[in-house]
């Protein structure tokens, strides 16, 4: 009799026992999407100019953002440094004062740039008192224009 | 008390289990002058052949299923027989089907032995020792769909 | 008499404890049906990248920010008949940075745009799926960090007609 009731105990749990396979996850997910875009700016700068002689307003050419991917909080500084004196070729105490300004006769010192097509006219200044005191002979002399990446103000 | 209360039991039973039985007999005169008298007495014991057959309702695929018989009384020569006669299919073949259509054949087989429509899956006299047999019932080695697949096999039970 | 009582109740447990019946069959030329099983349960695994990045493509007079998302199918894929796996995206289409910058792109698939938004589909197939779409953007007015998070949902729907 035992023999006959394990056999049906044994045929009961074989068929509760089914096999299950696994269904991997598969609701979804969040993806993360980037891309980096490195700030890029093109300035171009006045180039070599010769002043005539007693010409009181020279164009100078103009500081010009050409092309420009920079930052939203960010701007292009451009600033001119100078000593404002054309110096003599032979004897270099011997000056001609000039003043760079913009087109609003306002002296140029530094401007911010924010994107491309910004620019700002650049002129040479001198007096014609100044060009009356002047020594003849070449004079010339070397302005400075710094590019720097800034945040804006 | 216990053994009249045992007796009483095994009376009971006995009785219980007795078959119907007859006797028909004549009356007999005793003749003085006869050298000897015969009388006939015809008895009759009918026994109505009995079984029981216990058939699996359900059986998943990759499991194994017992068919029995028990207290089995047929006439003499004949025994009980147990037959997988068809299958859900039309064509009686091994498939279990899911409602969405996939179809998966399957085997079934006594030991090794596989078992076929018709084949006789048992057959128990009276005086047989072994009353069951264990069917395996084999799934596929492969299967492409995913689902609940479905079918049936019919068993017949007859005295022969 | 314990004898007897402990064979009725072991006999009793044995039938408490079965779950499947059985028929008994008492008639000559009787029939009985056994109901045959087997259940598969659908398996997949389908797997989505958790990041991307754009990346710069320079052409002539023209530059760009893209890059390919593959979204995969492990080997056996078992669904029922009739069953597929669609993956479809969620998204703002714009990147942005924390400055407040913005930048627009574009999901493609096979050059095209994306149908309902379903960037995938994979059926029942013992081999590896995959599919493969294209994120692109213009080239942006502001430098800067961009990014953005785009939610995709793998389901499991029913063909219409079966084959």
């Amino acid at each position: 009799m035992k023999k006959l009731v394990a056999i049906m105990l044994a045929a009961t749990m074989l068929v509760a026992m089914s096999v299950t396979a696994f269904a991997g996850n598969s609701t979804g997910g969040d993806a993360i999407l980037t891309t980096s875009i490195t700030p890029t700016y093109t300035v171009t700068i006045p180039a070599n100019t010769t002043v005539a002689f007693n010409a009181t307003k020279t164009d100078f050419g103009k500081i010009e953002v050409t092309a420009s991917q920079i930052h939203p909080d960010k701007c292009i500084k451009v600033e001119l440094t100078t000593d404002g004196e054309l110096n003599n070729a032979i004897d270099n105490r011997k000056v001609i004062p000039y003043i760079i300004k913009d087109s609003n006769d306002m002296p140029f010192t530094y401007a911010t740039y924010l994107t491309e097509g910004d620019k700002t006219d650049l002129f040479i200044h001198i007096t014609t008192d100044d060009w009356n005191a002047a020594y003849a002979g070449d004079y010339s002399d070397t302005v400075t224009f710094t590019v720097s990446y800034e945040n804006k103000n | 008390m216990k053994r009249i209360l045992t007796m009483i039991l095994v009376i009971t039973m006995m009785v219980a289990m007795s078959a119907t039985a007859f006797a028909t007999g004549n009356t007999v005169v005793y003749d003085k002058d006869a050298t000897s008298q015969t009388s006939g007495l015809s008895v009759t014991y009918n026994v109505q052949p009995t079984f029981s057959v216990t058939i699996p309702a359900s059986v998943a695929l990759d499991n194994s299923v017992i068919v029995s018989t028990s207290d089995v009384v047929v006439e003499y020569g004949k025994a009980v027989k147990v037959k997988l006669t068809g299958t859900s299919e039309t064509d009686n073949s091994f498939v279990v089907k899911t409602d969405e259509g996939a179809t998966l054949n399957y085997a079934v087989k006594r030991g090794e032995v596989p078992v076929s429509v018709g084949d006789t899956i048992l057959s128990v006299t009276p005086t047989d020792t072994t009353a069951s047999v264990e069917l395996t019932f084999v799934k596929p080695e492969s299967y492409v769909y995913a689902g609940l697949y479905k079918g049936t096999v019919t068993f017949t039970i007859v005295v022969e | 008499m314990k004898k007897i009582l402990a064979l009725i109740v072991a006999m009793t447990l044995a039938g408490a404890m079965s779950i499947t019946a059985f028929a008994t069959v008492e008639t000559n030329g009787d029939t009985k049906q056994t109901k045959v099983t087997f259940n598969v349960e659908p398996t997949y695994m389908v797997t989505i990248p958790a990041s991307v990045t754009l990346q710069k493509v320079e052409a002539v007079n023209q530059i760009t920010y893209e890059n390919n998302y593959v979204i995969t199918a492990s080997a056996g894929v078992r669904l029922k008949k009739n069953e597929y796996i669609e993956v479809t995206v969620t998204s703002d289409y714009e990147m942005e940075t924390q400055e407040g910058a913005t930048l627009a792109y574009t999901i493609t698939k096979d050059d095209a745009p994306l149908v309902d938004s379903i960037v995938a589909i994979f059926n029942t197939d013992k081999a590896e799926q995959t599919s493969q779409i294209h994120i692109a953007a213009n080239d942006p007015d502001y430098a800067g960090e961009y990014e953005d998070k785009v939610t995709f949902t793998v389901a499991v729907k029913t063909a219409s007609s079966s084959n």
